[in-house]
């Protein structure tokens, strides 16, 4: 072929496929110590995390604020999204120094002759000190593992944000008592986000010998809240990867950074007896592809089918470079879940795509401050098996 | 120097060298990725992680329009120091120039049409990786004091040769694509890897808080291989070519490489920087304007940007209002993206490739772009990419809105339509009422009308124009403003949430007929009193002639006793629930011979004819 011929006009009409190239001779590497790559194809770990045969999840609470205008404006407000979460100066942690000036040491020293009994009284005083504590909600969940054998195991999937929405709701679905009962077997935190994390006491107030499992990657601040609200139980930190629960239950913790200077997530997934794959998710920082996938390169599951998911579905804060896939419902689509309950920071839109496109959303009522029925909302339930 | 390593990553991680290293480009992508003027400032133009392959990532920079693959390759470390390497790619667009440059195999990969699902999973493809591979980049960390550095290596000329030449089949038979012993490939590895290198050190020095202090180059002479049909590949000198190795360090110098032959340590603060490196990206780690834009998909937080659609005559003051508006709204930390629907003088040039828009400006409070394609192919990028609160598709004065209004309602899933504005120049409205239909239109078709520079102008001259102004336009809302200067709030409700109000009484039409020729275009008021009922409202609009503009209204239906705000262009309508109690119930009806048209509304509606 003469050198003054196009070379993409012509490969446009040659066969495709390789022929015996440079690729036919593969071995290729040699200028630099760089080019030795590792070709590793990742092999299925497909590892046994034995089965269960139902999981219950109660949504105590998906609403972590009430008024997203107030909470982009005090993020904006604060220097934006990358600012320590402690130094918004939001409830629990507020100094009365204003937007953006609070600090962990500051506001802690405000409460912690209250925690984590006299929740009332602290509250009063973070309403006085700190920036917009009404438009305060947060995340929470009860699960409920049933096993084999029909015993029920549960446990607390995140606590929430406002010491006084989260009290309410708490007792509203009866969680006070459950942990006064010591029938919640451990806390698992998604991760360390204010409207996730921050609402601990209240959990404690009723157990404060409960087990608490976080996910590797809490900054001091957070450890150190831990022992602040009166934590008399087990701290276990989850490395990153797989860690098996019980029998059908695992945790999963992703090495992530996240906004508001947080780093790494932990999910849950389950394997439901005939049915398959159940996952529990705080926010699914890492993303619902990254999120299937992993379970399906490291876990066993019945059917090797994803069956069901419950909680906030995040869209990645990658903005894709293809914008025709920048699209968290064709993602989702292709797993094929046979039962989606999500709220919390899936975004209404969303949920309602995924609804116009025919996936099988278990609606909610709408009720306790939930928004739309798009959404499983505060007080809903949803049964995996 | 210090650098906060530990807003980066947390404390748990910073224990093991090895993998901070590996997890820093990771990293620093995604803090830089969080907001919107910062990404974009740095160079990213989209990320993201192969999710199936792990370990991947795919990128996007300014300037290139093919993606890059980034894939780790290999770690060590110990208690005090970590070291990565990663395997950089360049996939090129299918129609991109460079796709000359690469091998015929890599150039037949890119036809493929799957080529673009594979590379978004590259790690998955070994032929991909072999053929695409460019550059290599390599991460340090040094845990006392804290230190962080990063190399960039290639050659500026990555040449294959193919010894026995290269034959492929095409549909007219075999075609000697390479001669024997002809260049299969000779690419620009350096300078195509290092747009990518400059927006990675650029989001360690803003990450870090702090520049590089140390830069040093590496060279060696380069490689270059030959293959052959049934022989391993070799490699040989390759004149005309060097490798370099770029290393810039952040409280730790980039140590040397054995390989690379000489060594230069070009730069070290507190020297003035060489004057080749003067413009860099990274020099600087404070980047203004970022606290306002936010990335609100992080947040889970989906609510779509109001719309304004501004217009104005030529000169009505368009621009000095919109400033003080984006001054207003940056006062409140919103976000403002202003469009020029039409291409500016220094819109079209090389570097948009392929891009929908082009960014004029990015501050504190807004980002400027101009249209390069479609109205809705821009705004879904520059949406995707800034995510404003407000979007301003500012239209130049000869513009006339009605031709916008029906492609803008199509966009109601991105938007929430606002408001056309439109800006009148007290002094110069008459004549340009007169002459031009545009204006006419503009006044027309408005819900917010500014009567500009109103100081300049008598009371009794006000007057007579805002008469004016209302027989063209019975519905809008209209306000005397000088310098373009009022309170967003007072234009458009709190929160943007104005619902319609209910026009004036017409007034009779001053003076003489108006000489110019006119297409009749009307506004007419329907009342609506009594709830109505939705099917038959439903029908109603769906018969509305072709020469209906706009309509608008508040509804109370006999099946709800919220009452709706109805919007209708050509082709699109909207109801939405209202959360405020309104004054009464109504409809407006803009277009040619809009009085009958009304009437036939009214029908539909079984409302008998009242007087409006």
């Amino acid at each position: 072929m003469s050198d003054n011929i196009n070379r993409r006009d012509f490969l446009k009409g040659a066969a495709t496929g390789v022929g015996v190239g440079l690729l036919g001779a593969m071995g290729l590497y040699s200028y630099s110590p760089m080019r030795k790559s590792h070709f590793t194809q990742a092999e299925r770990k497909m590892t046994d995390i034995g089965v269960c045969k139902s999981v219950k999840v109660t949504n105590i609470s998906e609403t972590s604020w009430f008024e997203n205008g107030v909470l982009m404006g005090d993020i904006k407000g604060a220097g934006g999204l990358l600012v320590n979460q402690y130094d918004y100066n939001w409830p629990p942690f507020g100094n009365g120094k204003g937007l953006g000036k609070g600090s962990y040491e500051e506001g802690i020293a405000q409460i912690k002759h209250l925690l984590p009994n006299r929740l009332e009284e602290a509250w009063k005083i973070i309403e006085g000190n700190s920036v917009h504590p009404e438009n305060a909600g947060g995340y929470a969940a009860l699960v409920e593992v049933e096993q084999m054998d029909g015993k029920k195991t549960k446990y607390l999937l995140d606590v929430g944000w406002s010491y006084k929405w989260c009290d309410e709701a708490f007792k509203r679905e009866g969680i006070d008592k459950m942990l006064e009962n010591k029938e919640i077997e451990a806390l698992f935190f998604s991760h360390e986000h204010f409207d996730h994390f921050w609402g601990l006491p209240v959990a404690l107030k009723y157990d404060p010998e409960i087990t608490i499992y976080i996910p590797e990657g809490f900054y001091p601040e957070g450890l150190q809240y831990i022992k602040d609200c009166g934590h008399k139980g087990k701290l276990i930190t989850v490395k990153n990867g797989l860690n098996k629960v019980i029998p059908g239950m695992a945790s999963y913790v992703f090495a992530i950074p996240i906004i508001c200077r947080v780093y790494g997530e932990q999910s849950l997934y389950f394997n439901v007896a005939d049915k398959g794959l159940v996952s529990v998710t705080g926010c699914c920082h890492q993303g619902i592809i990254r999120f299937a996938e992993t379970a399906y390169n490291e876990i066993k599951y019945e059917n090797d089918k994803c069956y069901g998911i419950y909680g906030g579905l995040h869209i990645s804060p990658f903005d894709d470079w293809d914008p025709k896939y920048d699209d968290l419902v064709i993602s989702l689509g292709d797993y094929g879940f046979e039962r989606i309950g999500c709220n919390h920071c899936t975004g209404v839109l969303c949920a309602k795509k995924f609804i116009a496109a025919g996936y099988p959303v278990v609606e909610g009522t709408a009720k306790n401050r939930s928004k739309d029925k798009a959404y499983l909302g505060n007080g809903d339930t949803i049964t995996f098996g | 120097m210090s650098i906060t390593l530990k807003a980066l990553l947390p404390p748990a991680l910073l224990d093991n060298p090895k993998l901070v290293a590996v997890e820093l480009p990771r990293a620093l992508m995604t803090r830089a990725n969080f907001i919107p003027g910062v990404r974009h400032r740095l160079g990213w133009r989209g990320v993201r992680d192969c999710a199936k392959g792990g370990g991947g990532l795919t990128v996007r920079v300014t300037g290139m329009p093919g993606v890059y693959g980034v894939e780790i390759l290999a770690a060590d470390g110990q208690k005090d120091a970590g070291r990565a390497t990663f395997g950089i790619s360049y996939f090129p667009m299918p129609d991109e120039d460079l796709i000359e440059s690469f091998s015929i195999d890599a150039g037949l990969a890119a036809q493929a049409g799957d080529y673009l699902e594979r590379v978004r999973e590259f790690t998955l493809h070994p032929d991909l990786r072999v053929l695409f591979h460019i550059a290599g980049l390599e991460t340090f960390f040094t845990a006392a004091p804290q230190g962080v550095g990063m190399a960039l290596s290639a050659p500026e000329h990555d040449v294959v040769i193919a010894r026995d030449g290269l034959e492929i089949q095409t549909p007219n038979g075999p075609v000697q694509a390479v001669p024997p012993g002809g260049t299969d490939q000779d690419f620009p590895a350096w300078d195509t890897a290092l747009p990518l290198f400059n927006a990675l050190a650029a989001s360690a020095s803003f990450c870090l808080g702090d520049s590089p202090d140390s830069l040093t180059s590496h060279s060696m002479a380069s490689t270059r291989r030959t293959y052959g049909a049934n022989a391993r590949i070799t490699s040989q000198a390759c004149p005309h070519s060097r490798t370099w190795r770029l290393g810039l360090g952040w409280n730790t110098p980039v140590p040397a490489d054995p390989h690379f032959t000489d060594t230069k340590d070009l730069w070290q603060r507190p020297a003035p920087i060489p004057e080749d490196w003067a413009d860099a990206l990274w020099l600087n780690p404070n980047i203004q304007g970022a606290g306002n834009s936010i990335d609100k998909r992080t947040m889970g937080i989906s609510d779509k940007p109001r719309l304004i659609v501004l217009t104005g005559f030529l000169g009505s003051g368009k621009t000095t209002f919109l400033a003080r508006f984006i001054e207003e709204q940056a006062a409140k930390n919103g976000f403002v993206a202003v469009i020029q629907n039409e291409i500016g003088q220094k819109g079209l040039d090389g570097k948009l490739m392929g891009q929908h828009y082009a960014v004029t400006e990015v501050d504190e409070g807004c980002v400027c772009c101009t249209l390069a394609g479609s109205l809705r192919a821009a705004l879904s990028g520059i949406l995707s990419e800034f995510q404003p609160d407000f979007v301003v598709l500012e239209t130049t004065g000869l513009a006339n809105p009605a031709n916008l209004l029906s492609e803008i309602a199509d966009l109601d899933d991105l938007l929430e339509f606002a408001s056309v504005t439109t800006v009148v120049d007290a002094a110069g409205a008459a004549r340009a009422l007169d002459n031009h239909e545009v204006a006419r239109s503009q006044v027309r078709l408005a819900d917010v009308l500014l009567v500009n520079k109103a100081d300049l102008v008598s009371e009794s001259a006000l007057n007579e124009l805002e008469t004016r102004l209302r027989t063209l336009n019975t519905a809008g809302t209209m306000h005397r403003v000088v310098q373009g200067d009022i309170q967003a709030a007072a234009l458009y409700g709190v929160n943007f949430r104005n619902t319609p109000s209910r026009p004036a009484p017409t007034l009779p039409l001053m003076g003489a007929q108006p000489t110019h020729m006119d297409d009749n275009i009307q506004s007419s008021l329907i009342s609506l009193d009594a709830p109505v009922d939705r099917a038959a409202f439903s029908q109603g609009v769906a018969a509305l002639p072709d020469k209906v503009l706009r309509a608008k209204g508040i509804v109370r239906f006999l099946d709800t006793d919220i009452p709706e705000v109805f919007q209708f262009v050509p082709g699109h309508t909207s109801l939405t629930p209202m959360d405020q109690e309104p004054g009464g119930s109504f409809m407006v009806i803009i277009g040619q011979d809009s009085p009958q048209v009304a009437e036939d509304f009214r029908s539909a509606l079984g409302i008998g004819a009242s007087a409006s």
